[in-house]
């Protein structure tokens, strides 16, 4: 393999959007046969990058070649045709169809034109499959399959093009340890045969495990290209943020007192929670840990009454509470923060103010309509109190960068004044930098003697922010450990306990 | 890879879940669910046991009811995948079926669109209205697809163009507005021409449906088209990064959808004989009642052939098994209207996701 | 840009479709100007107070095949006394009359001619009686039956129609006489009753409902003088006595042939006559009849009843497919419709006349054109 053998080398390429200059002059070199990692925060061009690979986006300047020859793709179809392929991070599936069905999409095999060939399009997957080592059944009908297969299926998707360039767009993010090890063992395998690969991902230490190079981005330019064996964490972040972070969390300062609220043998009726008993102190930050599919989201919606219980008991303050459905969990004292913040957590077309106050609405009735100066204090305390980063109030919601996005989210619940929050992965698709500032807003509301709930995927945030952790395993708690002294092979172990 | 166990959360689409309710709640929920099919089961042995001769004259008579508005529904089916509708199937239908009767006139009919022209001949009208069916959909297609507008307020627009084209043609030659009559023998004999099979005379339409809707059911489920169909009917952002023409899918259905409505103008013009400016007047709402009975999803991306064609039969036999027991005419509306709104809500059961 | 391109595309697509549409109007526009202009200078010369009339002429639905020849009728004698009119169409939709009323009012319209969409309640009519009241301009209402007491309440409002029961009453009468004539050979059963099935127009209707109603009950009458049993309904579960076909061929098509399969023609009870009201469901009745071998102008053969009297029907008659129908005069009805229009331009009153020439109810605004028996 020679050093400066380029499969895939982008250079000085340039991206401007009315008002943002989106790409300023960004290389990116890709040996063949290497895993060359690209990162940077969210907005720092990545896809705007691999956009202008892929013809969605034309390039104001530079030029682009593959195996040293100038390409120029009219649209993802040319390019996947000519062996550049993607591997998406949004699961742009056909859930309602079958597996094979997705996998061949726009490039059918057909015994007569437009008559398709069933047979062949069935062996192809199933081949295509097998030589992955994956199982999953090709006429299985999509939605009915776990996430993390979904994923693998776009994997193998984007396999099947033989492309001599793929690119991951956070493939991990929603697969198991034992997942992410099969997926590596397949990427090591295409870099064996020669692939250029361009793994784009925020999670630091598999970057630093599968990848040959690194080249980190910043606000639309280039930063460094460097072999991934000269860098480190600390390294990554520093150029990725632009300056040093010291600390990745901040100081624990909250201080654990009176349980405030119990749960009781809850089981759920249309999910796999099975008997879940545990209980949450004042100024406590309870984490939630778990593999996909342990359970943690259907606890936390179970709890609110998103879900439906088959049997518990939840006591606040010594009380119980019926929580039968998100409006009485509200009136109850109870927030939720759910997973997927597009879906269903912003309302994207409206103005920060309308996503601010929407679940406080009845506090600003005077009379018979509702009074827009209180309301407009309520949110100028929401932008100040979580200093959201936006021109006015008026802005659509959607504008606005995943970490204020989320602000102005727990700054809603914050106007019902709530006892229990209940955070489900509150920091997902959040910059490095927001993180930091989610996490302190966190640790702000124990010391307000809130009982926090927080869910998530990624150990270190919770081993760092958490007082204690729950760990999930195939809807039953699994154990709890103490934030303090516990480490990740712990809460591993005890995740798989019940798979 | 070893899947999940108890893994059951998704955002749309249908979902397996864990349901932990008792069994006699899963046997109501069993029964609600097919409860149509329970229903239907017993208005037919109600009316059965009633009147003896329903089992032996209502089938052939359900079965021409059926072989009439299935056409239309085929073309309807595929449009409503995609998640749209088609409020101007009628119209298309009673254009086509006007020009397909005025072309076909005899020569001694009272009054005619083109008083002094021989009938042409039967293929070339078939051609003809074809390609008028054919472009009309296509121009529905094209606004939906290229100017992404809802198909609702498309086909709202051409079923009133349609219309008024529809009074202007009946204006023509000596016509003066009256229903186009007198069709030639031999395209009336074309259509409703019986073959007996038993005891059945089968008019040679209701062959024309069974035909039409095997043709269907191969371009559903073994073409390129009929996969994009379903494809983008089901997430089109996901056909389009998978590089399936999405504007020409679109295009496609809607061009096919208007070409099985002008084949239906053609048969209803000649099976009922002369029609008028109220030809194919709210055909589509049956039509779309159907294939909602039938389990075609407003929710799009989902829908059978067989499904199209279990939910004319069922619209048609409510019809028939109403006559039959005398139900006064108020009361028909009323069952009728209950059991499409009953059969939507069915249907919609299914894929609410339950939390 | 490519978007911008298509939008032009699109909008010159229907521009042409709509100019090939316009195409077809435009050819007869200008011998109906010649018509008006010489008409004019002859009005001119005779009637010194004439008034430029601008009618608006207001149809109840455009779909309706008997409205469509008046339609073509007044037209031709509107045009002929150089009247300015325009047609518009309803749509069967109260409101939408209502609008287009009121448009052509403030577009200076000074004749109304109304063929009002809601016969069920008197409102309807009244508040256009009202609109034309206050706006000082004559109404004829004609067609569609208006109350008397609407009329009473504006001078310059007449009605021109039909006496809603006059051809229930008719085709009874003429239904009667045919079956008494013949009635073993109508009797196919032999069981001494007729049975029969009624096809009637639009629920709530007051012309379908006189039609059904006086069909049946002159039909009966007719038939005891003659020592006869009455009409008994062919599905006798059915307390209605009639068959909604809502006017649609298509629709009283299905009815007769789910009624054909009840009612079997070889079976026990085979239906041995049809009333319809109108020629429109007597004629899908005749088709669903043809499918099962009957009515095919030879061979076997029941006595169909229509009303309307329709191109198609008198052609039904005359092959022997229908027995008969009622003749409401399209031309008679413009006519009359038309005379009253031309005193409104001779600047008269609206009913001037009236009583002279015309067949009146007595103490009201209101003509009728008869009927006549056909087959």
């Amino acid at each position: 393999m020679a050093k400066n053998d380029y499969i895939l080398e982008m250079k000085n390429v340039s991206k401007a959007f009315p008002g943002v200059q989106a790409l300023d002059k960004v290389n990116l070199n890709v040996r063949r046969g290497s895993v060359h990692a690209l990162m940077g925060e969210n907005g720092a061009g990545k896809s705007t990058l691999m956009k202008c690979l892929f013809g969605t986006y034309s390039r104001d300047e530079g030029e682009i070649l593959i195996d040293g020859q100038p390409v120029s793709f009219a649209n993802s179809k040319q390019a996947m045709e000519n062996g550049v392929s993607m591997v998406h991070q949004e699961l742009n599936q056909v859930l309602k169809r079958n597996v094979m069905e997705n996998i061949w999409l726009g490039r059918f095999p057909k015994v007569l034109p437009g008559v398709i060939n069933h047979k062949k399009m069935y062996d192809d997957t199933k081949a295509l499959f097998e030589d992955l080592e994956i199982d999953i059944d090709p006429k299985a009908i999509t939605s009915t399959l776990p996430v993390s297969m979904r994923q693998m299926m776009e994997i193998a998707k984007a396999v099947s093009y033989n492309s001599k360039i793929i690119v991951f767009d956070e493939p991990t993010s929603s697969l198991t340890e034992a997942e992410v090890e099969h997926l590596f063992k397949i990427i090591n395998r295409f870099r064996d045969q020669g692939v250029g690969i361009v793994y784009i991902s925020h999670k630091m230490d598999e970057i630093l495990r599968i990848s040959d190079d690194i080249t980190i981005m910043r606000d639309g330019k280039w930063v460094s290209t460097t072999p991934a064996k000269e860098m480190t964490m600390d390294l990554i972040i520093k150029q990725m943020v632009g300056r040093e972070l010291t600390n990745r969390f901040p100081p624990k300062t909250n201080k654990p007192s009176e349980v405030i609220m119990k749960v009781e043998n809850m089981t759920g009726m249309y999910n796999q929670l099975k008997d879940v008993s545990f209980d949450l102190r004042k100024g406590e930050v309870l984490g939630v840990a778990g593999l996909d599919g342990a359970g943690r989201t259907e606890l936390v919606e179970c709890i609110f009454g998103y879900a439906t219980r088959y049997s518990g008991t939840i006591t606040l303050n010594g009380k119980v509470v019926k929580n039968r459905n998100p409006k009485e969990a509200k009136k109850n004292g109870f927030a939720l923060l759910t997973e997927e913040r597009r879906a269903t957590g912003i309302f994207g077309i409206l103005s920060i103010r309308q996503n601010a106050v929407i679940s406080n609405l009845k506090s600003y009735m005077t009379g018979f309509w509702l009074s827009d100066k209180k309301q407009k204090s309520d949110t100028d305390w929401v932008i100040k109190s979580m200093s959201v980063k936006t021109p006015t109030q008026e802005t659509q919601i959607r504008s606005l960068s995943g970490g204020n996005q989320q602000k102005v989210i727990i700054g809603r619940w914050l106007l019902t004044n709530p006892e229990v929050l209940l955070l489900d992965e509150p920091t997902r698709g959040i910059d490095v930098g927001a993180k930091y500032e989610i996490y302190q807003l966190i640790i702000n509301l124990a010391n307000d003697n809130k009982g926090i709930i927080m869910v998530s995927s990624e150990m270190p945030e919770l081993l760092g922010v958490c007082d204690r952790i729950l760990v999930m395993s195939g809807g039953r708690l699994a154990g709890e450990v103490d934030a303090k002294t516990a480490t990740q092979e712990e809460i591993l172990t005890l995740a798989a306990k019940y798979v | 890879m070893k899947l999940l166990k108890g893994k059951k959360k998704d955002n749309d689409g249908l979902v397996t879940v864990v349901d932990k309710r008792s069994t006699p709640k899963k046997i109501l929920d069993f029964v609600i669910n097919n409860a149509l099919y329970f229903m239907i089961a017993i208005l037919v042995i109600v009316v059965a046991i009633q009147y003896p001769l329903f089992l032996k004259n209502a089938p052939l008579d359900l079965l021409k009811r059926t072989a009439a508005y299935v056409i239309m529904a085929l073309g309807v089916g595929g449009i409503i995948v995609l998640t749209g509708t088609d409020l101007s199937a009628g119209r298309i239908m009673g254009l086509t079926s006007l020009v397909a009767a005025s072309l076909l006139q005899k020569m001694d009919a009272p009054n005619r669109v083109f008083p002094e022209m021989e009938a042409w001949p039967i293929i070339v009208v078939i051609l003809l209205v074809i390609v008028i069916g054919a472009v009309i959909g296509a121009f529905n297609g094209f606004f939906v697809a290229k100017f992404d507008l809802h198909p609702f307020i498309v086909t709202l627009s051409t079923q009133l163009m349609l219309y008024g084209f529809m009074l202007i043609y009946l204006g023509f030659g000596t016509n003066k507005g009256q229903n186009i009559a007198h069709l030639t023998d031999a395209y009336k004999g074309l259509i409703t021409n019986t073959v007996k099979i038993g005891s059945w005379s089968i008019p040679n339409f209701v062959w024309l449906s069974i035909i039409m809707i095997g043709v269907m059911w191969f371009i559903w489920n073994k073409t390129t088209l009929g996969k994009n169909m379903y494809a983008v009917g089901s997430n089109p952002e996901a056909a389009k990064v998978s590089g399936v023409n999405v504007l020409g899918t679109i295009v496609s259905i809607f061009t096919m959808a208007g070409v099985l409505y002008s084949i239906n103008g053609f048969v209803e013009a000649a099976r009922v004989g002369g029609p008028g400016a109220s030809a194919g007047s709210n055909a589509e709402l049956d039509a779309i009642a159907a294939c909602v009975i039938g389990g075609v999803s407003f929710v799009g991306g989902i829908g059978k052939i067989s499904g199209i064609v279990i939910g004319v039969i069922l619209l048609q036999l409510i019809s028939v098994a109403l006559q039959w027991m005398s139900v006064s005419a108020n009361l028909v509306y009323i069952i009728k209207g209950a059991i499409i709104l009953f059969a939507v809500t069915l249907d919609m059961r299914k894929y609410i996701a339950k939390k | 840009m490519k978007k911008l391109i298509a939008l032009l595309l699109a909008l010159v697509m229907v521009f042409a479709l709509v100019a090939c549409a316009a195409d077809e109007v435009v050819e007869e526009t200008p011998e109906e100007e010649e018509v008006v202009e010489e008409v004019e200078e002859e009005v001119e010369e005779e009637v010194a107070e004439a008034v430029d009339v601008v009618a608006g002429v207001f149809w109840y639905d455009f779909s309706d095949a008997f409205l469509s020849t008046v339609r073509d009728a007044l037209d031709a004698e509107l045009t002929a006394a150089g009247i300015n009119f325009t047609n518009y169409d309803a749509a069967s939709t109260q409101a939408t009359q209502n609008d287009q009323i009121d448009t052509a009012i403030s577009q200076g319209a000074n004749l109304l001619i109304v063929n009002v969409v809601d016969t069920a309640a008197v409102d309807a009519a009244q508040a256009i009686v009202d609109k034309a009241a206050a706006a000082e301009i004559p109404v004829i209402f004609f067609n569609r039956e208006v109350d008397d007491a609407v009329l009473a309440s504006y001078e310059e409002a007449c009605f021109v129609g039909t006496r809603a029961a006059e051809a229930g009453e008719m085709q009874g009468q003429m239904a009667g006489e045919y079956i008494r004539d013949n009635y073993d050979a109508i009797d196919l059963n032999g069981d001494g009753t007729i049975s029969y099935i009624m096809m009637k127009g639009e629920l709530g209707n007051p012309e379908a409902e006189a039609r059904t109603q006086f069909g049946v009950e002159f039909c009966n009458a007719v038939l005891v003088e003659a020592g006869k049993p009455e009409l008994a309904y062919y599905d006798a579960n059915n307390a209605d006595k009639f068959q909604p076909s809502n006017w649609s061929k298509t629709t009283a098509f299905e009815l007769m042939e789910t009624a054909l399969s009840t009612n079997p023609m070889d079976g026990d009870a085979p239906i041995e006559v049809v009333f319809a009201n109108n020629d429109d469901a007597a004629l899908g009745c005749v088709e669903a009849l043809n499918n099962a071998g009957w009515n095919t102008g030879e061979g076997d053969t029941i006595p169909v009843f229509g009303v309307d009297y329709t191109a198609d029907a008198a052609a039904a008659i005359d092959a022997g497919k229908m027995a008969g129908s009622i003749l409401q005069s399209a031309t008679g009805m413009a006519e009359t419709v038309a005379a009253l229009a031309a005193n409104v331009q001779a600047g008269k009153a609206v009913f001037a006349d009236a009583e002279a020439n015309f067949n009146v109810d007595e103490g009201t605004t209101k003509i009728r054109v008869p009927y006549e028996i056909k087959g």
